[in-house]
């Protein structure tokens, strides 16, 4: 074990543990919410230091998995499962706890249901971050499945339009994506036993095992992706709901998707593997300009921010196809200040969308009053449209400049998609900000100083994320 | 020196921020004013002792993209620069003296902070740092604007100028694996697709500097206050679209067809500046207008020779401020009249300010024929006869001013004429003409002040389509927004509900529930049932038996 303290295991346990204890909070409505709110911002926190304390212990130019951890699950057959981190998961290991605190901020006040919240949310978090450092394919199988349990559930409780439509999509989907995942590793166990996820790729799959395992592990992976025709589902649950932390939640199932591309696809792709490829190009990118032409013509903010996570997503999901593992690092750090700016502007919108709703009146024109949810909202809009504030400038621009270099008219029609759906989120700021003596929203309904110091703080990451990308990492 | 001058810069101005905006906003001013005018100071000296600074910052040091932060600088961007600040200092002075101005301190710290966005701008040795310095500048920009109609104008097309700099500079690097700006030259003969990137970038250049069809991004600033529309129209986007071009222009050069498009674009940028400076009512309109004018004038400059953005254009930038001020000190005059057709006849009790007009544009002339061979003389002809028609309008004629502004009309206060005649008496000083053309254009200008046919003009003050009207955003609504929203709109419900709602999922829907019901009969107590499974197990051991065989 290379691992110091088995941390990788520790990060997996604390939410995991964070949540039994939720679970053991006495179900009373007064307190309840409150006291299980607090656990789940210490456990998160508290778990993020152990992130930080691995980013310490790892080497940064060593793109390979490391601190390993292994343990023998089952002896006949035998099965270990293995635990280990490169820069880039880890990367999204922290960002996607990062994610998961800004949407804490947002449901602080929250009482509906709020412990059941908690206890999916660190069970949630538990499963992503085991998915993130499975190693092998069976711990791999197990956590990306794992997580659906939690999702399951705050989808039900917090999908709050077409609730049992949005279920049953969810339930298709992700089990046939679970049944083709399993057969693929069911078949790479058959012919070469547990293996981890490094070998997956150099495996000799040819023929019409090769073809039906790539096209089962893609096939799995795309379902989690709002990608055309599977985009209709995410579309509808991330539209539906209204409750920033089950938002912020559901937008990362697009990232486990992503992310098994990434473990999974070998670098130097197969050619039976370019059909794949190539049509996974072409619908992504007619998903892009189909997406974002939605979103820029949809008034409903929830849609925007949908079109513009969405026309990102695929963005990544393009970069990985191009099989550079540079392109793979930068959409790590990319996404570390994606998933930050996400979450952040979905509870500022949702903030918004409440204080509509508690006054009966338009919010056009609130920002004109509420000076700081003004400078946070067009802090956050202007680093998501991809202005050098975060660390997505540079990242996105190499990963742009490897996709024209590919593909011209692919990475143009790429470009004009991520300019439509950043144009969408601008539409909004203005109309946020243009002058209406009907908005009956006035300073008194800002942020709180608490909300707008953490909003500072979030701000204050983003723009050391674009200054140097690892600067919390002091190397020892 | 430039690395002393930026910290300091960011340092005061974020200093400046961390205060209170309140009754001594202008005081603060004055210190912001008084440093700026030190780091002024300090880099004429060091320009005298030719000192050059170096300072270097390995941003990210990555094997595969090695981006730099670079702050040294040359002796050509120092004495840019320089040029710079000293419009830098009468803007921040001016926003101070200026009254309608509420947020003095505000926007004094904006334009330092600007002003050291254009020091990364212009330092930048490779494309992160230019990218960065660019939007850092559009960004400090947008904040300058307090008009939201102007300001989400002015956002959209910077935007997507941004996005256009973003791809090409991206294609540059995809293609040849080159950030550095020391290497574009070979980088750009190297594109298989210099066309898309010269195209993108002329675009971007075009979008920043206010040239037709852009142009509507800048005169939105009419309806900003005019010290603010003075601060953006010089200090702002334009500007970075010079360097832009400057630095790019290998890029730009290896397509053919950018000289002729740019050509055009510049020549119908300058007839719509003329026209406007001479048909719109606004005074505020018509500066940025001659504004248009200058930048136009400008990019036909930098496309015969880039050099002379260094040594000529920077330099012709002191005077197109000082017209401006020209402009904004009537306004101050007349209470605040804007509208050229409520003035006429103000030379009659503004005698100074009328003097100190025809002076300044002397200083203008003879500044251009400092730099000989620069100047086309078509533009100068054009830009004179633009003053003269808007002098004309102000000074001369009919006084059609009301009680109010007759009443209060007098010369400005020394706060504004004073400073102004200093500077155009040194910059006569300096650049006297020699040259008996330059006193011909200016005799013309003065003979054209005095006898241009105003009515002509005044006819058009109350023509609302020209007036507030842009059509070139109408066009945009009709042939790229509307198709646009119409699309989105027949995707969503065509493909969105009608083919994935309703067929696919209709579809799995209801094969899932036919399966279902078909499932929950057979499994129903009636002895057909029964026999029916029966039957189809004989049948699947069948076909299994003559499929795999007896074995």
């Amino acid at each position: 074990m290379d691992s110091p303290f088995a941390l990788l295991s520790l990060i997996i346990a604390m939410p995991f543990l964070g949540m039994l204890f939720v679970l053991t909070i006495r179900d009373d409505d007064e307190t309840a919410g409150r006291n299980a709110f607090n656990v789940c911002v210490f456990t998160l926190i508290a778990n993020m230091i152990i992130i930080w304390r691995i980013f310490m212990v790892l080497d940064e130019d060593n793109h390979n998995l490391q601190l390993l951890e292994s343990f023998r699950w089952l002896n006949n057959p035998g099965i270990d499962i293995v635990l280990g981190v490169d820069p880039f998961s880890l990367l999204l290991i922290l960002g996607a706890h990062i994610a998961v605190l800004i949407g804490l901020a947002g449901i602080r006040g929250n009482v509906f249901r709020q412990k059941s919240l908690m206890i999916f949310t660190l069970l949630f978090l538990s499963m992503a971050t085991g998915f993130f450092v499975a190693a092998d394919i069976f711990s791999f199988y197990i956590f990306f499945e794992a997580m659906l349990l939690p999702l399951f559930m705050i989808i039900g409780i917090f999908g709050e339009v077409r609730k049992q439509g949005l279920i049953s999509r969810f339930f298709l989907y992700n089990f046939i994506g679970a049944i083709v995942l399993f057969s693929a590793t069911m078949i790479i166990y058959h012919y070469y036993g547990s293996v981890t996820l490094e070998k997956v790729s150099s495996l000799p799959l040819a023929g019409g095992a090769g073809f039906y395992v790539w096209g089962a592990i893609c096939l799995s992976f795309l379902f989690r992706i709002p990608i055309w025709p599977f985009h209709y589902w995410i579309s509808s649950i991330n539209a539906g709901i209204r409750n920033p932390l089950a938002f912020t939640i559901t937008a990362l199932i697009p990232l486990t998707g992503l992310y098994g591309f990434i473990r999974f696809l070998p670098h130097d792709i197969p050619a039976f593997m370019e059909t794949y490829i190539m049509w996974g190009n072409i619908i992504g990118v007619i998903t892009m300009l189909f997406i974002s032409l939605i979103g820029f013509i949809n008034k409903d903010v929830q849609y925007k921010i949908f079109a513009y996570v969405t026309v990102y997503y695929i963005m990544y999901l393009l970069g990985i196809f191009t099989g550079d593992r540079m392109v793979s690092l930068n959409i790590g750090f990319s996404m570390f200040a994606f998933l930050i700016i996400v979450a952040s502007l979905e509870i500022l919108s949702s903030y918004i969308f409440h204080k509509e709703q508690e006054n009966e009146t338009s919010s056009r024109g609130f920002l004109c009053r509420a000076r700081k949810l003004s400078y946070a909202y067009s802090f956050l809009v202007m680093a998501a449209v991809g202005l050098p504030l975060s660390s997505m400038f540079v990242n996105n621009y190499l990963i742009l400049s490897k996709l024209l270099s590919a593909n011209i008219k692919m990475g143009m029609l790429l470009i004009f998609s991520l300019a439509l759906a950043g144009a969408g989120l601008l539409q909004e700021l203005f109309r946020l900000k243009l002058e209406n003596n009907e908005c009956r929203l006035n300073k008194d309904d800002d942020i709180s100083k608490a909300m707008f110091a953490f909003m500072l703080f979030i701000m204050f990451v983003l723009l050391m994320s674009f200054i140097k990308p690892l600067w919390f990492v002091v190397d020892e | 020196m430039i690395q002393q001058l930026f910290f300091a810069l960011l340092i005061i101005a974020l200093g400046s921020f961390l205060i209170v905006q309140g009754r001594r906003r202008r005081i603060w001013s004055v210190i912001l004013l008084l440093a700026a005018s030190f780091f002024m100071y300090n880099l004429w000296e060091a320009l005298n002792s030719g000192h050059i600074g170096f300072f270097v910052y390995s941003w990210l040091p990555d094997e595969v993209l090695n981006a730099h932060f670079y702050l040294s600088s040359s002796l050509e961007i120092e004495q840019t620069l320089f040029a710079l600040l000293g419009i830098l200092i009468g803007l921040v002075y001016l926003n101070i003296i200026y009254q309608n101005e509420q947020h003095s301190l505000n926007i004094n710290t904006l334009l330092l902070l600007n002003f050291s966005a254009l020091i990364i701008l212009v330092s930048a040795r490779d494309f992160i740092q230019f990218m960065a310095g660019s939007c850092a500048f559009s960004i400090l920009s947008f904040y300058m604007v307090n008009d939201m109609a102007a300001k989400s104008k002015f956002v959209f097309y910077n935007f997507w100028a941004e996005m256009a700099v973003f791809t090409a500079l991206a294609l540059v690097y995809g293609e040849t694996g080159s950030i550095v700006f020391d290497d574009l030259e070979k980088s750009a003969s190297a594109l298989r697709h210099p066309e898309l990137a010269a195209g993108l970038l002329a675009a971007a250049v075009c979008v920043k500097a206010g040239m037709f069809p852009f142009q509507n991004q800048m005169l939105d600033f009419q309806h900003i206050p005019f010290n603010r529309a003075i601060d953006l129209s010089l200090l702002s986007t334009p500007l970075a679209a010079l360097f832009m071009w400057a630095k790019l222009s290998p890029l730009l050069s290896e397509a053919a067809y950018i000289e002729t498009v740019m050509k055009a674009i510049i020549s119908v940028s300058v007839f719509w500046a003329v026209a406007g400076c001479m048909l719109a009512d606004n005074i505020k309109a018509k500066t940025l207008y001659f504004n248009m004018l200058f930048w136009s004038f400008a990019l036909s400059v930098l496309e015969r020779d880039i050099s002379l953005l260094y040594s000529g254009i920077v330099y012709l930038l002191p005077f197109l401020t000082i017209l401006n001020v020209v402009m904004l000190m009537i306004t101050v005059s007349a209470s605040n009249e804007i509208y050229v057709s409520q003035m006429g006849g103000f030379c009659r009790n503004m005698k100074f300010t009328f003097f100190l007009s025809i002076l300044a544009v002397l200083g203008f002339v003879s500044s251009i024929y400092a730099w000989e061979g620069m100047c086309p003389k078509i533009y100068l002809g054009l830009s004179l006869l633009a003053l003269a028609c808007c002098f004309n309008g102000v000074f001369l004629g009919r006084e059609n001013a009301d009680e109010r502004v007759s009443a209060l009309l007098g010369n400005a206060s020394a706060l504004y004429w004073f400073p102004l005649l200093l500077v155009v008496a040194g910059s006569l000083y300096l650049n006297w003409a020699q040259s008996w053309e330059a006193y011909a254009f200016w005799g013309s200008f003065l003979i054209t002040t005095a006898f241009f046919p105003q009515k002509i003009c005044r006819r058009w003050a109350d023509s609302e389509l020209l007036q507030d009207g842009d059509i070139v955003y109408v066009l945009y609504r009709i042939f790229l927004l509307s198709p646009l929203r119409l699309l989105g709109r027949v995707l969503w419900i065509a493909v969105d509900f009608v083919v994935i709602e309703r067929s696919i999922i209709g579809s799995i829907s209801q094969t899932s529930s036919l399966l279902v019901s078909a499932f929950h009969r057979m499994q129903e107590t009636a002895w057909l049932n029964y026999l029916l499974l029966v039957f189809v197990g004989l049948l699947l051991i069948l076909i299994n038996w003559g499929y795999y065989g007896h074995g």
